[in-house]
């Protein structure tokens, strides 16, 4: 199925829990991003959860800390 | 209404042309209060275009010295100020850039305990800070007395930015609280191109400026993110989240609050 990831595209070929995509990303340490599907933050203890649908549009947002 | 003198008309004629800004919105300007908390990467070139742009009042926060590895990217001190404070070195740049500024200094952290009587006089708050507990606090208390800010962070190629005014969504819409300690690398630790912080910072200076003049449709409800590496801006929605802890329906911040600055920051900002 289609998703769209950080507005991309993707394949994505069975259905999987937002942390499998995580782990998947090889984003290893959740917790230095922010997901977002469909325009809605969603709590970090649901990513095991939550499974991604077709056509869901999943946001990857990083904390930046610098400005100096 | 203000009185331009022919000096000012001279000097702001670029802004005068634009059918958005005009004799109302440099009146506007020059009224206007701004204050940038950090004169380094981020605040360095927006306090210069704010400056430039007859921001009347422009506060700038900093606690540091300047050293030598911020001239790659904090255009705002020179060479011959190394060991200077931050805040005497750019004092002396914006008030030789436009004597209609006046720019007030305060040389010191922001903390739960000075912060609001700081931020109490101005209109808009420019977030140049380098460390979360700052970014946090400064929502924060932004939130709980519906003044205007604009969030900024960088790292490495990318920048992100946000702005909020009292009813859009806030920096913990997104970012509900600091991540763990030293999980996110610091520009001290990982790097950051000069230019992109430039790119960030006249970007938070343009939404100031925007706001000021009230044109336009400012960066709210939305996250701009780019990475100049491959030169690709998207802006993502942000929803005004119900279950924000600051600005949701049930708010469990009702009172400011000192994240812990990593130890490793103090020293190499």
């Amino acid at each position: 199925m289609i998703i769209v990831i950080n507005g991309k595209s993707e394949n994505i070929t069975k259905e999987i829990s937002i942390e499998e995509l995580l782990k998947e990303k090889k984003i290893e340490r959740p917790e230095t991003i922010v997901v977002e599907i469909n325009d809605e933050v969603l709590k970090r203890t649901s990513y095991g959860t939550t499974l991604i649908r077709e056509n869901d549009r999943i946001e990857l947002i990083y904390f930046m800390g610098g400005g100096h | 209404m203000i009185e331009f003198t022919e000096e000012q008309i001279e000097r702001y004629s670029r802004n005068l042309l634009l059918a958005d800004v005009g004799i109302e919105g440099q009146a506007r300007l020059l009224n206007g209060k701004a204050l940038i908390v950090g004169v380094g990467g981020l605040g360095a070139p927006a306090a210069y275009y704010l400056t430039a742009a007859g921001v009347g009042t422009i506060g700038i926060v900093d606690s540091d010295e300047v050293d030598r590895s911020n001239l790659q990217r904090q255009i705002i001190h020179f060479t011959s100020d190394i060991g200077r404070l931050k805040v005497s070195s750019a004092e002396e740049k914006l008030k030789s850039l436009n004597p209609d500024v006046k720019v007030i200094p305060y040389q010191t952290r922001l903390t739960s305990e000075n912060i609001m009587e700081i931020i109490a006089d101005y209109d808009f708050i420019i977030d140049g800070t380098d460390n979360f507990p700052a970014k946090f606090l400064i929502n924060d208390a932004c939130v709980l007395t519906g003044k205007a800010f604009s969030h900024g962070g960088i790292l490495r190629f990318s920048g992100q930015t946000m702005t909020h005014v009292p009813g859009s969504s806030c920096y913990r819409c997104i970012f509900e609280a600091p991540p763990p300690q030293n999980a996110i690398p610091t520009c001290s630790q990982a790097g950051i191109l000069g230019g992109v912080a430039g790119m960030l910072g006249t970007i938070q200076a343009t939404e100031c400026l925007k706001y000021l003049i009230g044109k336009g449709d400012l960066l709210t409800n939305r996250l701009l993110q780019f990475n100049a590496l491959t030169m690709e801006f998207r802006t993502v929605r942000i929803k005004k989240n119900k279950q924000c802890i600051i600005c949701g329906e049930s708010p469990t911040i009702t009172e400011l609050q000192d994240y812990e600055p990593p130890i490793c920051d103090l020293k190499h900002n």
